[in-house]
């Protein structure tokens, strides 16, 4: 166990209650949500509507649930067909992957929920309703506001099986188990889309030897064995692990990357996702076609100099 | 995490020890051969294996009325748990007990619990003389997920937490306390966010993968031993049978309860067993076997002791 802050029911609630107030401000009529188990949105809105005279909509989508993570997908995919100018996600990089999968060009503009983050912003629920609301009322800025997200796409045998926004590690760990990476020596080889210095998780190894922006048009390629560079890096909250890294190189842009694997796990932004039980082949390839993401302070610095 | 063949075995073979007692006792009960109410743990065999894989006969658990499972991880006997099922004079109580009163404080079991909720207490006292020796043991409390709504839950973690005691509370969450479900008796989803309230990690996982129970154990179990402290962790699992034997059970969906048991923890672990080369179908069925003959064995043993004496009934009331 790492030392880090997952936000509770209650945070989710307090940072719903601050966007949605943020959006109202800003003249935004009409949002809808993904109806989960914890009912977060309507409890953030009881608490609020009648004292702030409410004029936003605030719609469930009509949609099946599972309670379980392919819901993220699916209300991309709903929040996509009903045309919404921006998605608003809370929570962390593996909620980003999935909704990633099924936003195409809405632009996202990813909330952490805890401190083990890479993709979402840590930012405050108003600032977050504001620059959405602002970023949704100006469509023809949009492109000034936004940049779009490289990914790795992972396939095997030609099929796109997954992808990933931050990283995919090669790991000789067997089994998925408890998900969570607490060591670096089963770690093989490490791909990432970014590598920023102020970043937890696996990405940081990588911000030790190159650093890598959100924004660079390339990513990096680690390999991890004996006889190499020594890097210690915060992999996790609190947690400060040495790797031994052999060689690393910057991985361009639409280069497919062939891997033969076995006997291992495959992990996506930081979790065990996938388990190689025999060999096998997977191609790999890091391109810029992940979510467009709003740059909140962009669109709020707008805001100043218009005022 | 890499573990070895004889580990992943010793797991499997642990769940399949559980699930082959419980189904036996189901069996037993529904001819009537076993008094009383008994609360089958199938289902459930996953997190009973992976937490109590990581213990050792001088540390201590607090079990619940869902306690078979927990005993026999823990190493639990089981012709005297089956004697006891029996109410034979063999069994752990002699047969003055029952299902929900089974104890071996020689192997640190300090009993199957009645009451919702009286394990926390019993656990957290237990780990305060774990730290008062300073021997190294720890204390495990299993509880359910009506049982962490209850005083003693927020008592015991608040003395845990404020002592550093080194106790490992296992909140087995099968969703229904009786048959109320979780979404209608608390706001929150996540009962490891209850952790927070009280500083220390608190941390769910898949309770149905008995490897995920394993890893996430054995780092709430290293902190305890390491003089780190308590942790909280959660464990979402589901419970194949009712609440308690020959209940009617209409509280529950039953396609939702078609969706838990496709997730059955023993078959899931087989696949990745047999598929990853670590054992072929025959090694399983091997140990399958192997218990189904233990058990046959147990009950044999049951119905073949004596029942206690009328006169012994004030007997072992108190502690001498």
């Amino acid at each position: 166990m790492a030392y880090g802050t997952v936000f509770g029911t209650t945070e989710k609630i307090g940072i719903v209650r601050r966007i949605l107030l943020g959006l109202e401000a800003e003249g935004i009529e009409a949002v809808w949500f993904l109806p989960e188990r914890e009912q977060i949105v309507p409890r953030a809105l009881a608490s609020i509507q009648q004292r702030h005279y409410l004029r936003i909509q605030v719609h469930p989508l009509s949609m099946h649930v599972s309670f379980e993570g392919q819901d993220s997908f699916r209300a991309a995919l709903a929040l996509k067909q009903l045309g919404v100018r921006c998605i608003i996600t809370l929570g962390g990089d593996g909620t980003n992957r999935q909704v990633a999968k099924g936003c195409g060009s809405v632009p996202l503009l990813p909330v952490s929920t805890g401190t083990n983050n890479v993709f979402p912003y840590m930012i405050e629920g108003t600032i977050a309703g504001l620059a959405g609301g602002r970023f949704s009322q100006n469509p023809s800025l949009q492109s000034r506001w936004t940049h779009r997200s490289k990914r790795i796409v992972l396939a095997r045998d030609g099929i796109e099986k997954d992808i990933a926004l931050v990283d995919v590690a090669i790991i000789s760990q067997s089994f998925i188990a408890s998900r969570a990476i607490w060591c670096l020596k089963p770690l093989q080889r490490l791909f990432l889309t970014r590598a920023e210095s102020c970043s937890l998780g696996l990405s940081s190894i990588g911000a030790r030897l190159h650093p890598v922006r959100a924004t660079d048009p390339f990513g990096l390629d680690i390999l991890f064995g004996p006889h190499g560079t020594h890097v210690e890096a915060p992999i996790a909250p609190g947690l400060i692990e040495k790797a031994e890294v052999q060689s690393w190189q910057l991985l361009p842009l639409e280069k497919s990357i062939p891997l033969v694997l076995s006997q291992g796990t495959i992990a996506l932004d930081g979790e065990r996702e996938i388990e190689i039980p025999q060999q096998q082949q997977w191609t790999l390839v890091l391109d810029q076609e992940g979510p467009w993401v709003v740059d909140p302070s962009l669109v709020l610095d707008t805001i100043r100099s218009s005022a | 995490m890499e573990l070895d063949r004889d580990l992943l075995l010793g797991l499997y073979s642990t769940m399949v020890k559980i699930r082959t007692f419980e189904m036996e006792a189901a069996e037993l009960f529904a001819s009537s051969l076993i008094p009383g109410f008994v609360h089958l743990y199938a289902g459930e065999e996953a997190i009973a294996t992976g937490v109590c894989a990581h213990l050792s006969a001088s540390d201590y658990i607090a079990s619940t009325h869902r306690g078979h499972g927990h005993l026999i991880a823990k190493g639990g006997n089981l012709n005297r748990m089956m004697a006891e099922l029996f109410a034979k004079r063999t069994g752990y109580c002699k047969g003055k007990g029952g299902s929900m009163h089974i104890a071996d404080v020689s192997i640190g079991i300090l009993g199957a619990n009645g009451i919702v909720g009286a394990s926390l207490p019993i656990a957290t006292g237990a780990g305060l003389a774990c730290k008062l020796k300073g021997e190294g043991a720890i204390s495990v409390c299993f509880f359910g997920d009506g049982a962490s709504n209850r005083g003693t839950f927020h008592e015991s973690l608040n003395l845990a937490s404020a002592w550093e005691l080194p106790v490992v509370y296992v909140c087995e969450n099968n969703y229904y306390a009786i048959s109320s479900c979780q979404r209608v008796a608390m706001a929150i989803q996540d009962i490891a966010e209850r952790a927070t309230g009280y500083g220390i990690p608190g941390v769910s996982v898949d309770g149905n993968d008995v490897l995920a129970v394993f890893e996430a154990a054995g780092e709430a179990v290293k902190r305890a031993r390491t003089g780190n402290g308590a942790s909280l962790l959660v464990a979402n699992t589901w419970r194949h049978r009712g609440h308690f034997e020959g209940e009617p059970e209409l509280y529950r969906d039953q396609e939702e309860h078609k969706l838990w048991l496709a997730k059955d923890p023993i078959p899931r672990f087989e696949a990745q067993l047999i598929e990853r080369g670590i054992a072929t179908t025959e090694d399983l069925r091997a140990i399958d076997r192997n218990w189904q003959d233990e058990v046959r064995q147990a009950v044999l043993f049951a119905e073949e002791s004596p029942d206690p004496a009328p006169d012994e009934l004030y007997q072992d009331v108190y502690a001498e």
